[in-house]
């Protein structure tokens, strides 16, 4: 058994993982297998003066000089409340607490995610 | 190694920046989907831009098509306004030129993409087949020392786009130091970066490091079917690109793609709970190749 990982598996739910449009350069994302083995917290991005527009999971092992790295999920539309920030941390709990390494989440989200616009990135 | 040692095994790559100067092509045809259409029974392209046929193809020309170049086919019979190969183009089918298919996804049918054909007279065949590396910022290639000459090719394109999903062509004869003869005929540009490998030699890379890897699995236009992206970001640099490896299917539907996420996500639970004694999970083209 390898405590050390951790995977989550975000999945096709009738397509509440999808790709941000359907032009001839979208990329259609039904699953994808993020590796969540580090999480130290999880939030809403984008700009609160305007709209919440993605997901952000931190990592506890941040990037040198004191930043710190997460990977970002789009969402489909703006968020205006945290619903979707406390299912992605609900999923990520229950997959610390479940005996596989790579978890599949039981519910859907409750907005779409953009699989396609995923981006790690590092902040102060 | 233990078992807290996982590994994804990456198929191991270096660019070349490629050289197609001598083994261009005859000739060039672009089709447009609006005005040419392709019937995938006859094998027959029907030309609607004004352009005569003869002026472009010649009976026996060796036809491919660029973003897909495998199969390639054959001019039988040509005339001003339809072409007849004696076998199929790559990628082409009813649709024109159609990527992936979108079988109960959301999102609109893709569009037909314009390709472009190269045509290969008779008496110049084998320039389809050879191509050559060549650049002044590059180490000068040694392909015909001892282990030097690489197993396979694969087109690189410098950006995210992920690679079309057409065998590696094989390297069946190395011509000289910087030049080599494959199966199938292939095109590149010159300047393109084009990956080459050995077989057998992959990278591991450690699973365990969160940084490294993102896993994504689908379809897409371009009809990727697993796509390891490397999320690492030393230096504001992603890794090199050989690091980003695609196995596609052709034409996977949404069934198959599912398989093979489960196979692959069961590969890797396997792995964490130690139920493997290799420790590495590997892209394995046989696998995924035919769905």
């Amino acid at each position: 058994m390898n405590p050390q990982l951790k995977f989550l598996r975000l999945d096709y739910w009738g397509g509440h993982l999808v790709y941000e449009d359907g032009g001839p350069n979208g990329v259609y994302v039904p699953c994808l297998l993020l590796n969540i083995t580090d999480t130290l917290f999880v939030s809403l991005g984008g700009n609160e003066q305007t709209a919440l527009d993605s997901i952000r999971i931190y990592f506890r092992d941040g990037y040198p000089n004191g930043l710190t790295q997460y990977v970002q999920i789009s969402l489909v539309g703006p968020q205006v409340g945290t619903e979707v920030v406390q299912w992605m941390q609900e999923q990520i709990s229950n997959a610390f607490e479940s005996d596989s390494g790579v978890y599949y989440p039981p519910t859907q989200p409750p907005i779409l995610l953009n699989g396609d616009t995923l981006y790690i990135n590092v902040t102060q | 190694m233990n078992n807290t040692d996982l590994y994804l095994g990456l198929k191991q790559h270096i660019t070349f920046p490629a050289d197609n100067t001598g083994y261009e092509p005859d000739s060039e045809y672009d089709i447009s989907w609006e005005d040419d259409t392709w019937d995938p029974e006859n094998n027959t392209l029907t030309g609607g831009q004004g352009i005569d046929f003869t002026t472009i193809f010649q009976v026996g020309d060796l036809v491919f098509n660029e973003d897909w170049y495998a199969p390639h086919a054959f001019v039988t019979e040509v005339t001003s306004e339809v072409v007849t190969f004696d076998g199929p183009l790559g990628g082409l089918n009813e649709n024109g030129f159609c990527l992936g298919t979108y079988d109960g996804l959301p999102g609109p049918d893709p569009t037909p993409l314009d390709v472009r054909l190269f045509a290969y007279r008779a008496g110049n065949h084998e320039a389809a087949y050879l191509f050559s590396f060549a650049s002044s910022t590059s180490e000068p290639c040694r392909f015909t020392a001892k282990g030097g000459a690489p197993d396979y090719v694969k087109y690189w394109w410098n950006n995210d786009t992920a690679l079309l999903p057409i065998p590696d062509p094989r390297v069946v004869e190395v011509i000289d130091d910087a030049t080599v003869r494959l199966d199938i005929p292939f095109h590149i540009e010159n300047g393109n970066d084009v990956l080459i490998g050995q077989d057998g030699v992959v990278q591991r890379a450690p699973l365990k490091d969160k940084r490294y890897f993102q896993f994504y699995y689908g379809l897409s236009y371009w009809t990727m079917d697993i796509y390891v992206k490397s999320l690492r970001n030393v230096g504001a640099a992603w890794w090199e690109p050989w690091d980003a490896y695609v196995i596609s299917p052709y034409n996977a539907n949404l069934d198959q793609a599912k398989k093979r996420i489960d196979k692959w996500c069961g590969r890797i639970d396997g792995l964490i709970s130690g139920n493997y004694a290799d420790n590495w999970v590997e892209f394995d083209e046989d696998v995924f190749w035919n769905g």
